[in-house]
């Protein structure tokens, strides 16, 4: 009768020492989480804060505290990637160079990530446990943003009717505005069809968002993600004063933006160009195209699963 | 406990959205005048016209002509599915139009009709007709540039 004997293939033994020797090397090399110190933190509420922290400031503040088994190698390097990411798109601790507007638009931002599961991040969570926000914690948030000043903004200046109207019809003297991401403003949508009317209680505004025919039939034909040539525009106004019968009519008009569905020229915003005018003049916003991937980063974190769109009739 | 893996799973997978394209109203000769917001009665709407009411609407001093049609088209406001912060326009409700008539020599003739977008079911117990007109045709347009 034979032996059996567990014969170590040689081969086998090296590559593996090899590997633990390679993995010991680059857990000394994985990079560093660096916090610097932080000036102009977010001030909120304590209970508010408490959450962010709890589930935020590991990557959205320069407090992170990776634990032992985030800085291992290749964890480390997704970590910090994470990190980077996260603190590019909002910091915590850097939150008074934000404009008070904007930091308005991030908190609702921010309580719809936690709401629709998109913050924290799963792969943190799985990891994180503890960071997971309860349903009594989101109300919490959803309180707080319900105290921000732009939820009962109401529109109470005089109307200015815009320069490029008069008696209906559409002036334009001083040239078509164009925004940088080239799409040029045109009234052409006044005669497609209503997607959708909506009250924007987060910052005090209504708006009518129009959709072409291309955009309107791939609706009806269910067609997601939608073809070449779907356009949207959006009109937004502010809110007069609510009347005694309930009811709040348009103040003034604010702005005016666009999504033109192209999938090459647009491939960096997900197929759809952006572009927004301000102001009865319809002065072009962004002063570089990136400020278009800030349009598209909020509507990917939310509807990526609606081809990027919110305003679609839905059931 | 293996079993409940698949029914976890369908779960979690990513809804696509049902559309709801009857939502959506359309008229061609129409365009937008403005639109209003009634949260006392969960409403939101928009009125539309042709283009004699269009102009009308646009001119703070300008008399109503024959010819003017308006139509103001009444939604139940429902939460944005993937937006707390925005409320939205869900099915809709019913669609008021009035025509306008007004002949040399004669008075002006406003003509009411209300038309609930679900027959036998209409989202207002009583309507003051004359007090609806008043209001549709006396909306100054939004101002669109
Ligand atoms: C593990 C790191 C991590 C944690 C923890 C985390 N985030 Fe993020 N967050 C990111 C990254 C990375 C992005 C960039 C988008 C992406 O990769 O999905 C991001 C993007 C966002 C955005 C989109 C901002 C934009 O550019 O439009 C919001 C809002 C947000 N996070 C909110 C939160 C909130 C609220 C919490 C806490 C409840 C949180 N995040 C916790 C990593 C994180
Ligand atoms: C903080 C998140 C956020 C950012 C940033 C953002 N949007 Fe949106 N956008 C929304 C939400 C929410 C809606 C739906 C609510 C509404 O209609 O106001 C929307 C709707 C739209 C629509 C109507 C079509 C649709 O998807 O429903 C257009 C057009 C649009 N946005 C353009 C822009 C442009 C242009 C920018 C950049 C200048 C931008 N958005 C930046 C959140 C955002």
């Amino acid at each position: 009768m034979r032996k059996l004997r567990y014969k170590p293939n040689k081969k086998f033994l090296f590559i593996s020492a090899s590997l633990i020797i390679i993995y010991v090397i680059l857990q000394l090399t994985g990079p560093e989480v660096i916090n610097k110190p932080h000036e102009g933190e977010i001030n909120v509420p304590s209970n508010v804060s408490a959450i962010l922290r709890k589930s935020c400031y590991d990557c959205h503040s320069n407090q992170s505290d990776p634990t032992w088994y985030d800085k291992m190698m290749p964890a480390s390097y997704l970590v910090s990637h994470d990190i980077t990411e996260a603190r590019s798109r909002f910091n915590l601790s850097e939150w008074s160079k934000i404009p008070s507007g904007q930091q308005q638009v991030l908190l609702w931002e921010m309580v719809n990530a936690v709401e629709q599961k998109k913050m924290p991040l799963s792969r943190y969570l799985a990891v994180h446990p503890n960071a997971a926000i309860s349903p009594s914690e989101l109300a919490i948030l959803k309180d707080y943003v319900n105290t921000l000043p732009g939820r009962s903004k109401v529109d109470t200046a005089k109307i200015t009717r815009s320069p490029y109207v008069s008696d209906g019809k559409t002036l334009i003297s001083t040239g078509t505005p164009v925004s940088i991401t080239g799409i040029a403003y045109s009234d052409s949508y006044k005669s497609w069809t209503v997607l959708s009317v909506t009250d924007k209680f987060d910052g005090g505004s209504m708006r009518i968002v129009y959709g072409n025919e291309i955009m309107i039939k791939a609706i009806k034909n269910n067609q997601i993600p939608f073809p070449d040539g779907a356009q949207m525009v959006k009109v937004v106004w502010g809110k007069q004063r609510e009347d005694a019968e309930g009811n709040v009519l348009p103040g003034n008009f604010q702005n005016v933006q666009f999504m033109v569905k192209d999938s090459k020229k647009y491939k960096s915003t997900e197929g759809w160009g952006f572009a927004k005018f301000d102001g009865p003049d319809l002065k072009p916003f962004g002063k570089t195209v990136a400020f278009a991937t800030t349009c598209i980063n909020c509507h990917k974190l939310l509807v990526a699963e609606n081809d990027f769109v919110f305003n679609i009739p839905t059931k | 406990m293996i079993a409940l893996f698949p029914a976890l799973l369908s779960c979690s997978s990513k809804k696509t959205p049902e559309l709801a394209p009857e939502y959506i109203f359309n008229d061609p000769n129409l365009k937008v005048i403005s639109s209003v917001i009634n949260r006392k009665e969960g409403t939101i709407a928009v009125i539309y016209g042709n283009t004699p009411a269009v102009n009308t609407a646009n001119d703070a001093t300008g008399e109503h002509v024959d010819g003017e049609e308006f139509k103001m088209v009444t939604w139940k406001l429902k939460p944005m599915p993937n937006w707390y912060g925005t409320d939205m326009n869900g099915r809709m409700l019913s669609v008021e139009t009035v025509d306008i008539s007004k002949k040399t020599g004669e008075n002006i003739v406003f003509k009411y009709h209300y038309e609930p977008a679900v027959k036998q079911e209409s989202h207002v117990k009583t309507r003051d007709s004359s007090k609806r007109v008043a209001f549709i045709v006396g909306l100054p347009a939004a101002v669109m540039p």
